[in-house]
């Protein structure tokens, strides 16, 4: 699969659209690109497509089940057969784009990894995702702390559980789905932990009214929950984890509406892994290197017709805000439809409106879920003086605390370049929204830079209209 | 586009716990199988490859940090100022916590790379920041699944 050359060494290969990303966004919209008669090529990190969220296991081994623990597995599948067969998709997988730049009437993506080239095409459609956002808490840096994000792909894409006895805890949709794929798998639950309370449910269900197939699988998830007997905890997150050498037991509290420790809730659980997952960063790293603009949550502003800013570049799935693999889906075909109509293809308009007004439905969900499920300030009161903040270049709170308050540091460069929070190997994709927070939290403003480094986003309804 | 249809080339009688003793691990891991198994995972015979001098048996498909987190190896470096140990957090090769030697070579990411036999892996350790570290795919990490 390695192809050997200096970078930019081989020619650019044309086509229509290029996609930046085989994920729930990036396939719908090859696929519906390539159907409409466009030349896709699609350029994705991993080998197999899916993405994260329809992670599959490795060739190697053989699987009777596929979509055992893939919610909406089977109209994955069906994608994902179609697009790998499809004649005009070409997917390069194991490459990433290391530079993206638009020339004349066209928009160059130079690779690195599996393919070295440059790759050329009159429409760009970016479907890059999102980061899971983890919250620092003492101990948080110690083996047997992980993303939900981990345990999902550990058990979807390497058969293998992320410990023996497991706390579940954050807020989001992430924390009920994982906590059915991890009991599925024959994993110890201790508890589910959801840091917000019973609002989310109930802003949840009205959502549902509008997307009864949501409704469903969350009462499902519980519906798991209570076979397995595993408590599920509104208003609590674990505050600290302690071990010799590794996890072994994790400190949960009782947090108020502002997220901060109420004392004397303290309690201890025995475990030997705590997942953890406080929603997704969208990951516009490649979107505002183009110059696109973002919106106020830190994601890629789009049109209806998911165009962002920039001439010939187009945004769908998670990078234009959080809305989950539905919504991610119905804004790659209508980016695959408006990108194959822009480069003198004919799309079926009617498809293209159907699919405009499901996308939107599954915004507005999203927005009532993501209302519903908001991260408070408050988490900074769990921070120790020593609690590593840049787990690269093991940066403690107590030192970006001093640069903020003593520096005045009040935007993110600033704390980067007095406490080298953010200049590890990561790139800040894991303390970016960290240090964001903690200078807003502590200067009372958003930081002017706060723009790629990353803020949880909340899905923006994009307004409906003409295409 | 590497895909394929599953293969099933050990009749489904030797699938579930029984046929681990066969391909010599230990079904106390962290493997997902058997019972507990929803997906149906037939995996080849393991081979085994050495961390830090210790054989750790792995299949096929497996990356090095599923492998080493099978067998309950969880530290996987400890960092170069305080010396912490550190394991795999992300899992997906964002984070760059999980970095190892293989064969002596420039750190990589052990969520990304396939594990493979007599591989010698060495925790990564504070000499590590001695070594640009590898994200280029096309080195010895593979994203995803090779």
């Amino acid at each position: 699969m390695t192809t050997d050359g200096a970078p930019g060494a081989a020619s650019a290969a044309a086509s229509d659209v290029v996609v930046l990303g085989a994920g729930p966004a990036g396939v719908p919209a090859a696929l519906t690109a390539a159907d409409a008669g466009a030349s896709v090529t699609v350029i994705d990190a991993n080998v197999r497509p899916g993405g994260q969220y329809h992670r599959q296991l490795p060739d190697d081994f053989a699987v009777s089940r596929p979509g055992a623990l893939h919610h909406g597995w089977h109209e994955a599948a069906a994608d994902l057969a179609a697009f790998a067969a499809h004649p005009r998709i070409e997917h390069v997988s194991g490459t990433r784009a290391w530079l993206v730049e638009p020339v004349d009437d066209r928009v160059l993506v130079h690779t690195t990894g599996a393919r070295r080239a440059t790759f050329s095409g009159r429409a760009l459609v970016l479907a890059t995702g999102a980061t899971e956002r983890a919250l620092p808490f003492p101990g948080w840096d110690l083996p047997g702390v992980m993303t939900v994000g981990a345990a999902q792909a550990l058990i979807k894409g390497q058969g293998v559980r992320p410990g023996r006895r497991v706390l579940l805890a954050g807020t989001g949709p992430l924390l009920l789905a994982s906590a059915s794929t991890l009991l599925a798998a024959g994993t110890e639950v201790a508890a589910v932990l959801d840091a917000n309370g019973p609002a989310t449910w109930m802003a949840a269900a009205g959502a549902g009214l509008r997307t009864p197939g949501r409704t469903l699988e969350a009462a499902g998830y519980l519906a798991d929950l209570a076979r397995h007997r595993v408590p599920y905890r509104a208003n609590r997150a674990v505050v600290a984890v302690d071990g010799d050498g590794q996890v072994e037991r994790a400190t949960v509290a009782t947090i108020d509406d502002a997220w901060r420790i109420v004392p004397g809730t303290e309690a201890i659980y025995e475990v030997d892994t705590a997942c953890v997952s406080y929603g997704f960063t969208p990951d516009v790293g490649i979107a505002a290197a183009l110059g696109c603009e973002l919106t106020s949550e830190r994601a890629v502003w789009v049109d209806a017709g998911q165009r962002t800013s920039t001439e010939r570049v187009l945004a769908a799935g998670e990078l234009t805000g959080v809305a989950g693999a539905s919504a991610a889906a119905y804004e790659g075909r209508v980016a695959g439809a408006v990108a194959a109509d822009a480069t003198g293809h004919t799309v079926d308009r009617s498809a293209v409106r159907r699919d405009v007004r499901r996308r939107d439905r599954e915004h507005r969900a999203a927005d009532a879920l993501a209302r519903a499920t908001p991260i408070r300030d408050g988490w900074t009161t769990w921070l120790g003086d020593d609690t590593i903040i840049c787990r690269c270049e093991e940066v403690p709170f107590g030192r970006v605390r001093d640069a903020i308050a003593e520096l005045g540091a009040g935007d993110v460069r600033s704390v980067k370049m007095t406490t080298r929070c953010g200049m590890g190997l990561c790139q800040a994709a894991v303390c970016g929204p960290t240090v964001v927070d903690l200078v807003r939290t502590r200067t009372g403003r958003l930081p002017d830079d706060a723009a790629g480094l990353g803020h949880r986003s909340i899905a923006e309804a994009v307004p409906l209209g003409e295409l | 586009m590497a895909d394929r249809e599953p293969r099933h080339d050990r009749p489904d009688d030797l699938r579930g716990d029984s046929t681990d003793d066969l391909r010599g691990d230990s079904t106390d891991d962290l493997r997902v199988r058997g019972a507990d198994d929803p997906v149906g995972i037939l995996r080849d015979p393991a081979f085994t490859f050495r961390f830090d001098g210790q054989q750790v048996p792995a299949h096929p498909g497996e990356t090095i940090a599923g492998a080493l987190l099978a067998a309950g190896l969880r530290q996987l470096r400890s960092t170069r100022f305080e010396q912490r140990p550190r394991g795999l957090f992300c899992a997906v090769g964002t984070c760059f916590d999980c970095l190892v030697h293989v064969d002596g070579g420039r750190p990589v990411r052990a969520c990304l790379t396939p594990a493979a036999p007599n591989l010698s892996v060495a925790s990564g350790s504070s000499t590590s920041s001695d070594h640009p570290v590898s994200t280029d795919a096309s080195d010895q990490e593979a994203d995803d699944d090779h």
